[in-house]
Formats: C-alpha cells, structure tokens, sequence
C-alpha cells in the first residue's frame, strides 16, 4: 500500500513537472497562432453563427466589456497585441463565423515606428511590421505574453471561464468600486516623454489596410475608435505633437465610421485620476461608462 | 460530482486513504463509508434527488424480500411491484412531458384541444442506472441467482456505489453484491491497474471527446449555414466524441472501482474495430445491451421460437433500448436503424460470426477484407449517431441531406481546418492505444514514460483549456 501510494505521488510529481513544461511549448503554439486558445474555445463553445470583434492592444483590452456590445460580441484584444495580430485575428474568427462588425482602436501604439530610440526601445520588436509578416517569426514578446498569460492562468486555474474577465480581474478592479487613485499629471508627462518621440505616420501602418480590404470584401463593419486619454497627457498630445495633427488627418482620408473619443469630457471626467489606470489605459469604473457609450455610440 | 473536475480529485484520494487506512477493520465499516461517500458524491450534484435514491434503494430492498418468497404468487406480484415502481419513477421524470405532448398533439389531430399540465423539473442525474440496478436486482432474485440481501448497507451500496452511480456500467447484482458482501483487500496489481484505467478514461474524456465537442456542437446547432464536407467531419468528429466520453467515462468508473477493490462489468470493447452491426452491440455499451437481452429479448423468447419472434424481438429490444436513452423520437429511430442493421445478419445467420474473436486476431494489421467491413461498420454507425446527436428527427435529416453538397467534392476545403480544431488529431493516439490492446481491454500496460506524457498532455489540456467541468454525454440519461 504504502509503495503504491509513494509511486502514484511520484508519477504524478513527475507528471506535473512534464505538463508545466509542455504547457510552455503548448502556449506558443497557441500563440503562433495568435488567437489565444481560451478566447477561441470561448467562440466556438458560444457558437453563434454571426459574432463582432472587439481587437486591439492594452487600450481596448483595459476599455470595452463586450458584454454592452451584444451577447455575441467578443473582446479579442490583448495587451500588446499588434495590428498584424487584429488581422490574424479577425482571419481566424471569420473563417468559422460570419462577423458582424469589428471595433478597431486607432491608437499611438498601432503606428510606433520609431521605438529603437525611444525609453520602451524594446517594445519595437513588438511592432515591426516586417517581422511580423512572416508567421514563423516568434518575437520575444511571445514568449513574455505566453510566460504571463501562463502565470495569471496558473493562479486561476480552475476557476477561470472568460479570458477577457480574468485578465481584468487579475488587475484587481474588475467589479470594484473606484476608490484608488493611480494615475498622476506626473505620470502622464513621463508617458508622453515617453512614447511622443516615436510617432511617425509617415509610415502607415500596412495592416490597417488589410485589415479595411478583408472587411469591405466580407461585408463587415468597421468601427474605428480613439480611446480618451487623461488631461495631462491629452493635453502635451494637442499641444506639443505633429503626430496628433497626422493622425487626425489619416482619420479623415479614411473616410469611414469613426468616434474620437479623446475631447470627450461628458461621460469620462478626464481629470479625474481614478478613471485611468494611467495615463492612457481606462481603468475599471471607467471602462463600465466607456462601454456603455461606446455601445451607444456604434449601436446607434 | 463530475470525474474530470478539481474537486473528485481531492474526493477520490481522501476516500481512498479512509478506506484503507481508518476503516479498513471491518467490511461493513468500509461499506458504510463507500455509501456515504456515494451519497455525497450524488448530493455534491443535487442533494434534493438524494432523497429519491434512497427511497428506490430502500423500496427495491424491501420488495427483493417479497420476490424471495416460495409463494410463486406472491414473489411475482413483488417482482411486478418492483417493475412499477422503478418505470414509475422513470416514466414521471423522463417520459411524462413526452407522452403528454404526444397525446396533446394526437387530440390535436382530431381537432380537440388539450392542455397537459407538464412537470418543470430536472431529470434527476443517473436515474436511468439506479433503476436499473434494482430491477436487475430483483429479476436475479426471482430467477434464483440472487439471495435477497439482509443488510441495508450492502444493497445500498450495490445500487449507490460512486464510480458507477450515474452513468453506469450497469451491474448485475449477482456480480456486484457478492464483491461488496466480501472482504476485499489491497491489490497492488488491481489497484495500478485501476490507476492506468483513469489515466486513460481522462485522456479521453478531456484531450479527445472535449476537444471534438466544440466542432461538433458548432456544426449541429448550425448545420443550414455549415459546408457539406464540414457536416461530414462533424459527424465523423461525434462518433469518436461520444466514444471519447462515454468509454472515458467508463474507463474512470472502472478504475476507480479497482482502487476499492472492486472488479466492475467492462463497457467497450474497441466498438469502432467492430465488423458488423451484431459485433458492434456486442462491443458497445455492454452492460446496457447485455441487461436488454437477459432481462427483455431471452424472456420474450430470444431467437429460439422462430425466425418471426426472433425479428419481432429484435426490434423490441433496439426501440427500447433507444427509448432508454431519451424521450425522444430521434433516440427510437437511432434504436430503429441499428435493428435495420441487424435484420440482414439475423436472417443469414451470420449474427454471431464474430463471438470470441477479434480483428487482426494473430496478426499486427487487419487484411483488407476486415478493413471494408470495419469501415462499413463505422459508416452505418456514423449514420446513425447522427439521429443520436441532432436536436430534432428533422434537423438530423436535413444534416445528413446537407452533407451531399457541391462542396463535399472540393477536398482543397478539406485542409482549410480552424487552428482550434488540431487537437483533434489526438484521435489518432486513442485509436492507436485502443488497437494495441484490443484483445485485452482490461489491461492497459502503459509503459510509465508513455503514462507520464498522457498524463502531462491530459493536465496541460485541462489547465490551459476549457476542458475540464464538462459534464459527460451519458449524464443525460
């Protein structure tokens, strides 16, 4: 007896070592993917034969609660995750659903070309186009979403039915009230120091139009949306940027359904901390009214 | 309690080391703790049912002494009591609503109005295995196989024992009742074994059934907006789904009745390596087919009292034998197509050409001769499953008219397979495995390296995925 139980806790010891080490290889098969398993299994468990998309990076992940978009709608969005990647993405689900409408953020992050020199210099791998077209490349940065997603995965395991909701909740503001105040008008001049010195949309990022073609061709509806920023950093952008007058400028050349929701005040006070996490990411209680009016907004 | 969830494996250990440890003194000690573990296991799903297992349990004890009696009168009128009690029970929770509609919509036909008062209550999980375990119970003791059991606690056991209480096997109370009246003790061998048989069943169960059931559910709840070829791998998909499952299941139950020291009647045996419809059902839910025919197709006469009983018996058994499975006409017309499948073997005599045997008996790959018949056998049942899995008899129709489309001759859209569905391959290893030890199912000498990467795979598809808290097919029964 006692030797049966001693070689079941070893095999199963050893057994457990095995997974947490196939679990790595198995997530970065996922991800070369680039449709995260669990968000995938959650659209084919849902089945519903029309879905919308919600894609982008940290912005739209930290923004939308897809549950005011419909009960069909996804947020498919992840932090960091790039414009090649909506693509793919958006590939993906619509080779097994018909998708209604996709919401696509136009934001700073989606036209970072210049990030070698810039303090987050290692996030240009992230957005390098060329790189990123050829699907066997496996950026660093995968490796450090699947390391991540694999730990938040990993203190939940068990637990867990929505991708999207965990990730929040592992922020720890999911359903709370706001109460804690994080961002600072300090915060957003060192974030606009930061990311300001990289913009150049001189280079239009190419999967924007990839993206604008397979939609025209599959009939689906674009929703192009800026996400709000806070005070501080909204106003070093309009102040000090040539890359915000770009960018406004793109937006009108694409003559297609957009909402600007950086000068809005009505229903996020951008002055107040405690809607941003930071300088540029809703946080919790924010993304509750944001979604609500962004619902609003493309519903209408 | 679901198998393949966090909290059976906490159950299963923590019982086990009771049994053998703190209650191992004394026989009835150990079966009074397997009752409550039973019980809590069952109550873990729905503690307000409890009380109706109980009641069956306890009903069919008592009448299992009124079948004993010598009075052959009085022994028939219990064992017809008992027949009641426990159709009963099934008739109000599973077929009532679809009688009265039936009704309802037969009065309609005449242009009457009636409206039945239908019941809005869960169908109680494993319903159909507890009743049955009692009624097999008493059929054994009126036939004199069986002696009627004085202790409460054994019986109960027989009829509540976890790995079995609520999707089979279907034991036999000569088999099973003896094994808990018994004094059992620990078996290294058997208990390895038993270890191999979960490692196995959960294999299946969450890399392959899980794995298959996200295209399958898809392709069925949307099959008028599905491609021809999508219909077809989708069907394909649910005939290993549901053997995923079910043989997973059973595999588990099997396994877990072996760490306590019981043997309990195996399940499957290879059915998709089966020849023909006959060695199919002989392979295919075991104990469900064999009850059938020692309790209904031998006492209506078998095949023994001309070529006409034997056909109408036939019938009797595969239509309720699909009706067993649910209120349903699809449940019937799948029964109904096996007994079409069956018919031609019966009226040639070639029912039971392959008893004993098995396929690629004394060699290692079967000759081209058993390959048709394996497939042919495998597309008949892949057919069927279809009736099995849709909504609707119309629904499974339209599926199966809907596969016939131009698209079924592109196989370039063959390849164009969703990244999600990969795993599906994994059927590849489970039919691998299955072939290897076809001719001894009770055995699985897994070498350790290859138990270690199936149990790795099977957690890193339950952590990563949403496969785990699945419930099981046959849950539904």
């Amino acid at each position: 007896m006692k030797t049966f139980i001693i070689r079941v806790a070893a095999f199963i010891g050893v057994g457990l070592l095995l997974a947490g080490v196939l679990y790595v290889p198995f997530y970065l098969w996922y991800f070369h993917q680039r449709v995260p398993i669990r968000q995938q299994q959650i659209i084919a468990r849902s089945a519903p034969s029309e879905v919308s998309l919600v894609l982008g990076s940290s912005h739209s992940f930290f923004a939308i609660d897809a549950r005011y978009l419909g009960a069909d709608c996804f947020n498919h969005s992840s932090p960091s995750q790039t414009i090649y990647e909506d693509y793919l993405i958006l590939r993906s689900v619509a080779s097994t659903r018909k998708v209604g409408f996709i919401i696509l953020p136009f934001s700073y992050f989606s036209n970072f070309t210049k990030l070698g020199k810039a303090i987050e210099g290692e996030r240009i791998r992230m957005f390098d186009y060329e790189k990123a077209c050829h699907a066997s490349y496996v950026h660093d940065r995968d490796y450090y979403r699947a390391a991540w997603m694999a730990a938040v995965e990993i203190a939940h395991f068990g637990t867990m039915v929505d991708f999207h909701k965990i990730l929040l909740d592992e922020r720890g503001d999911f359903d709370r009230p706001c109460t804690s105040a994080s961002h600072t008008l300090a915060d957003s001049l060192e974030a606009f120091q930061r990311h300001s010195i990289c913009l150049d949309f001189s280079s239009r990022n190419p999967y924007y139009d990839s993206i604008f073609q397979f939609c025209a061709k599959r009939g689906i509806k674009v929703n192009l949306i800026v996400f709000p920023f806070a005070t501080g950093y909204k106003n070093q952008i309009q102040q000090g940027d040539p890359g915000f007058e770009r960018m406004v400028t793109y937006f009108r050349e694409l003559k297609m359904e957009n909402y600007r929701f950086l000068d809005y005040r009505d229903f996020i006070k951008t002055n107040e901390p405690y809607y941003f996490e930071n300088a540029d990411h809703l946080s919790a209680c924010s993304m509750d009214t944001f979604s609500k009016v962004l619902s609003t907004s493309i519903l209408r | 309690m679901l198998f393949n969830s966090w909290p059976f494996f906490a159950f299963l250990p923590v019982v086990f080391v009771l049994y053998w440890y703190v209650f191992n003194s004394s026989l009835r000690l150990q079966n009074i703790l397997v009752l409550a573990a039973s019980y809590f296991f069952y109550a873990w799903w729905s503690y307000k049912f409890l009380g109706l297992l109980v009641l069956s349990t306890f009903l069919d004890y008592l009448y299992g002494f009124g079948v004993a009696s010598a009075d052959r009168r009085k022994s028939k009128f219990f064992l017809w009591l008992s027949v009641l009690n426990n159709l009963g029970i099934l008739g109000i929770f599973k077929y009532y609503n679809f009688f009265a509609l039936q009704v309802q919509s037969a009065v309609g036909r005449l242009s009457m109005h009636f409206d039945p008062v239908l019941l809005h209550v869960a169908l109680p999980i494993g319903i159909s295995f507890y009743t049955f375990h009692g009624m097999s119970y008493v059929f054994d003791i009126y036939r004199g196989r069986q002696k009627p059991v004085s202790d409460f606690v054994d019986y109960a056991v027989f009829v509540s024992f976890f790995p079995l209480l609520v999707a089979g096997p279907i034991e036999r109370a000569s088999h099973l009742l003896p094994q808990v009246q018994r004094r059992r003790r620990f078996d290294y061998r058997q208990a390895v074994s038993g270890c191999r048989l979960i490692l196995w069943g959960m294999f299946k169960k969450v890399v392959v059934a899980d794995t298959l059931a996200q295209v399958v559910d898809y392709s069925f709840k949307n099959y008028d907006t599905q491609s021809g070829y999508v219909l077809l791998v989708s069907a394909i998909a649910f005939s290993f789904q549901i053997y995923g499952d079910f043989s997973g299941y059973s595999d588990i139950a099997l396994g877990t009745a072996k760490l306590f020291g019981f043997e309990l009647l195996s399940n499957f045996r290879f059915p998709y390596f089966s020849r023909d419809v006959a060695e199919f059902w002989r392979r295919w839910h075991i104990s469900l087919s064999s009850w059938f025919r020692d309790y209904l197709y031998i006492p209506l006469g078998g095949s023994r009292q001309g070529r006409a009983k034997a056909i109408r018996n036939t019938f009797i058994i595969f239509l309720v034998s699909g009706f067993w499975h649910g209120a349903s006409w699809n449940y019937v017309t799948w029964g109904f197509i096996h007994a079409c499948g069956f018919l031609p073997l019966l009226l040639l005599s070639r029912n039971r050409t392959h008893v004993l045997d098995t396929v690629a008996h004394d060699r290692r790959w079967p000759d081209m001769r058993e390959l048709y018949q394996m497939l042919a056998t495998f597309i008949f049942v892949t057919i069927a499953w279809v009736f099995f899995r849709a909504p609707g008899m119309s629904n499974a129709l339209h599926y199966l008219m809907r596969i016939f489309t131009d698209s079924i001759h592109h196989p370039a859209q063959y390849l164009r397979v969703p990244p999600y569905l990969y795993p599906g391959v994994l059927i590849i290893p489970m039919l691998a495995g299955d072939w290897l030890y076809r001719r001894d199912e009770r055995e699985y000498h897994i070498p350790v390296w290859a138990g270690l990467i199936i149990f790795a795979a099977t957690m890193v598809y339950f952590m990563a995925t949403l496969n785990h808290n699945v419930s099981f097919i046959y849950f539904q029964f």
